[in-house]
């Protein structure tokens, strides 16, 4: 009976495990059958010992892959690098000042976590921009949803950094720029290294974005499956090599960055 | 030291004008917007209507099927999301291999875009080869399977449950860092009067993770009322908008160039997430503790 109560949760866990497994094997596993197997959406190996590699080739020639890989690597990295020096500096002064306007300041950024995008009149914004269907209108833009976050989790943790860093800096006679950058940035390392996991993947992964204000030739990986499950419809095996593709960076980002993309999520979750 | 004259305003700046220029006037302007009648054959004509685009919203049937849909979706979700990953966290939290395996796994579906799992759903919910009807046939309830996707009555519901399946490890994440700032000596003090596995959790693990709760609840509400790709790429709507949600209703009348129109739309679906999100905030923040 003891023996039973030890066993049952870890069985449990392990069926639970598997739901969110097959999904992932399903496609891995068709990604390499030929058409007609492949549409039968089975879970077993190819059942003529084949594996038809051919498939990614097919969909690396037709699917403007490298495009769209490099679309986002664009859009995402520019953003990322926008993000973290913007909202760092910004939640250094938020950390420090204390006044009215500082934590109004602060909760009208944090605003933009819980606001939907007003997609109309950022388009009218970017019409008059001249900035609809560019790379930088899309950075200005993720940049703008990335924010928000990315001052939160700095705000809080410039606020564990000892004043006396600021002092002892301003007795060597550095301003407020040279301290930020050479004492103070160094020291956010964790916590930057956290928020650019969570926007590159945030701009890498959003769909409506580059739907409303970009087409095709400037979208990333992710919404590009959508045009070509649109033009494979009846051929499983390319549409699961596309998503294959498109998973691969993420979970290698994943299983490299895992911690950080944990404590970057829990931040505020517990009692600190 | 001087501190008003060391920390520099200066270093506030370019965050707060690409987020007034990009967040602040796109937000206020859409005020205005929504009482023109912009749209793409004017492009640069815009003329103020007054009411007019909140009587059209207001009388358009398919605006309150997407508002219901997606009141559905956001209870449906918000409830299963948090009570599975829950469970979950409790199951998993314990420090071990087989534990950090779990974890890993269940997590892995939130790094993939919701465009993407809609894509690979598409081929789970397909009623001839698809794995639940599949797995439904050959355990011999054959008589359950259904077209997931095609049948009005059920397509609202299995979009659902792929956002369950997606984000439950989320939430499972964020409560095993709750759970595991809860001091140990909580639980013996519990044990030596005798609680049992229920009790505890009830009276201990409960109330003292209301934080991760706020957090997992307002995520999940917000979340849920934004959802937009998991419907877009899947049924996009249909069939017969039975899955319209306000996130795609927007879009299909901003993509038909309605654009004053599609304003209006935006500031009620603005004004129901931020008072729903704000509503619980308020409510779940009451309920926290100290100590």
């Amino acid at each position: 009976m003891k023996k039973l109560k030890m066993i049952l949760p870890k069985l449990i866990m392990f069926l639970m495990s598997i739901m969110f497994i097959a999904p992932i094997w399903m496609v891995a596993v068709n990604s390499i059958k030929s058409k007609a197997e492949a549409n039968l959406l089975g879970m077993a190996f190819p059942k003529d010992g084949i594996i038809h590699l051919i498939n990614y080739f097919k969909v690396i020639e037709q699917g403007g892959i490298l495009r769209s890989f490099m679309n986002g690597l664009i859009e995402s990295t520019f953003s990322v690098v926008i993000i973290v020096l913007a909202a760092s500096s910004c939640a250094y002064i938020l950390a420090r000042r204390k006044g009215k306007i500082y934590n109004i300041i602060f909760y009208t950024f944090i605003m933009g976590l819980i606001i939907p995008v007003a997609f109309i009149p950022t388009y009218l914004v970017l019409n008059k921009l001249n900035l609809v269907n560019t790379y930088a209108g899309l950075i200005f833009i993720f940049t703008t949803y990335g924010l928000p976050s990315a001052i939160f989790l700095y705000t809080g943790f410039v606020k564990t950094i000892p004043r006396e860093l600021d002092e002892a800096a301003l007795l060597d006679g550095c301003n407020c720029f040279r301290a930020f950058f050479s004492i103070i940035l160094p020291l956010l390392k964790p916590v930057t290294v956290t928020i650019s996991i969570l926007s590159f993947i945030g701009a890498w992964n959003d769909t409506q974005i580059p739907l409303f204000f970009a087409s095709g030739d400037h979208w990333a990986l992710p919404l590009s499956v959508y045009n070509f499950y649109g033009a494979h419809e009846k051929s499983w095996n390319l549409v699961f090599a596309d998503v294959i593709i498109i998973i691969l960076p993420l979970v290698i980002i994943y299983m490299i960055g895992q911690k950080y993309i944990v404590s970057g999520m829990t931040a505020g979750a517990v009692k600190g | 030291m001087g501190k008003k004259g060391f920390y520099s305003n200066w270093m506030m700046y370019p965050a707060i004008l690409i987020f007034v220029v990009f967040f602040i006037i796109p937000n206020i302007s859409g005020f205005y917007l929504a009482f023109t009648d912009w749209n793409v054959y004017f492009i640069d004509d815009m003329r103020l209507v007054g009411f007019d685009n909140f009587q059209k919203l207001f009388i358009d049937n398919i605006f309150w099927i997407s508002l219901k849909n997606t009141l559905f979706f956001v209870f449906v979700t918000v409830m299963a999301k948090n009570i599975i990953g829950f469970i979950m966290a409790l199951l998993v939290s314990k420090a071990s291999k087989f534990n950090t395996y779990l974890r890993t796994v269940m997590f892995l579906p939130v790094m993939i875009s919701g465009i993407v799992i809609s894509i690979i759903f598409l081929s789970i919910y397909n009623p001839e080869t698809g794995l639940i009807n599949t797995f439904l046939r050959s355990i011999g309830l054959g008589a359950l399977a259904k077209g997931w996707l095609i049948d009005s009555k059920f397509a609202m519901s299995s979009i659902a449950a792929m956002e369950i399946w997606q984000w439950s490890g989320f939430n499972m994440v964020i409560f095993i860092a709750g759970l595991q700032s809860i001091p140990h000596n909580f639980y013996e003090a519990a044990s030596i009067d005798g609680a049992t596995w229920f009790q505890k959790i009830r009276y201990i693990t409960v109330p003292l993770m209301i934080q991760s709760f706020t957090m997992t609840f307002v995520f999940s509400i917000i979340s849920g009322f934004k959802v937009f790709a998991q419907v877009y790429g899947t049924t996009n709507g249909g069939p017969n908008d039975s899955t319209q949600v306000m996130a795609t209703f927007l879009f299909r009348s901003f993509a038909r160039g309605q654009y004053g129109y599609s304003a209006a739309v935006g500031i009620v679906f603005m004004l129901v997430i931020t008072l729903f999100s704000a509503l619980f905030l308020v409510f779940l923040r009451k309920k926290e503790i100290e100590y």
